[in-house]
């Protein structure tokens, strides 16, 4: 049977492991600025690096294209994203000095060995000088495979 | 042969769905939803009525995440995967009360398959008018 070559997750519906510091929590921020109708976010914002956030799901052996939709603001952090432990997308900044809404962040060639369930990993490992936190918010993950 | 199952699975309400008892099912989009819209289940002051999902299920717990609008006319749902009741949820409120989350943990699925979601209303709150629902998303995760 071949497996999907295609895996949409919808970040704000359900997570299987996060943790933030700082003491906050995970929230759901419904905003029809967002693709999605909202974002995962964090309240209050983390006041340090650390915070993470992950989901499970079955890719097929091959090479894929991962899609990240995200919010850049004031007080974001910048993270690194990982699949079992393997860092592909390295210090995305996601501050910007006013709300900007649906950035999207494209990888390319992602190898996955084996057809199983993985570990998406998103966390924050630092922030841009000028943010005033280190929040991450996300309204959109995808995978496609190209081979 | 290795069989694989998903761990996440991600369902709009209003998308699709495979069969529903006499609901009058009207898909809205709305941007102030969570999903930037929802499926809404008139029951036209009828108990018993349902819808129902197909979804592939391996081995193992589950949890069951739903997006929700409470109102005044809304049911008691009850959902269910293949025929086994999950906890009861009030979906009155006295007033509008959206993108609300409620959250089933622990379901055991004892083989992997395909299994039957099932939201149903059979009965109601005292001081709701009707057994209605508004869904905006369904999340199944698996966590062991």
């Amino acid at each position: 049977m071949e497996l999907p070559k295609r895996v949409e997750i919808c970040p704000w519906g359900d997570i299987y492991v996060e943790s933030m510091t700082g003491g906050g929590s995970g929230v759901r921020n419904q905003n029809a600025n967002h693709l999605s109708g909202g974002i995962r976010g964090s309240s209050p914002v983390p006041t340090a690096a650390g915070s993470y956030r992950e989901w499970k799901f079955l890719l097929a052996a091959g090479t894929w294209v991962f899609t990240l939709i995200y919010y850049m603001g004031s007080s974001a952090g910048i993270i690194d994203i990982s699949l079992d432990g393997s860092v592909f997308v390295n210090d995305l900044d996601m501050y910007s000095a006013g709300a900007s809404y649906n950035n999207v962040s494209d990888t390319t060639g992602i190898v996955v060995a084996a057809s199983g369930i993985y570990t998406l990993r998103i966390e924050v490992v630092n922030k841009n000088a000028s943010s005033s936190g280190y929040g991450f918010s996300q309204n959109w993950l995808a995978f496609r495979r190209t081979a | 042969m290795t069989a694989y199952s998903p761990w996440h699975i991600d369902i709009a309400p209003w998308a699709q769905w495979k069969s529903s008892s006499t609901y009058t099912l009207t898909r809205t989009n709305h941007s102030s939803y969570l999903g930037m819209g929802y499926l809404y289940c008139d029951a036209a002051g009828a108990s018993g009525k349902h819808i129902e999902w197909d979804v592939g299920l391996g081995a193992g717990t589950w949890q069951l995440t739903l997006i929700y609008t409470k109102y005044t006319n809304y049911g008691i749902l009850i959902p269910s995967i293949d025929g086994v009741d999950l906890a009861s949820l009030d979906c009155y409120n006295s007033g509008a009360s959206t993108n609300l989350a409620n959250q089933w943990s622990g379901i055991t699925v004892a083989s992997s398959g395909i299994k039957e979601l099932k939201f149903r209303t059979d009965t109601k709150n005292a001081s709701s008018s009707d057994y209605d629902l508004l869904l905006q998303w369904i999340t199944l995760m698996r966590t062991a």
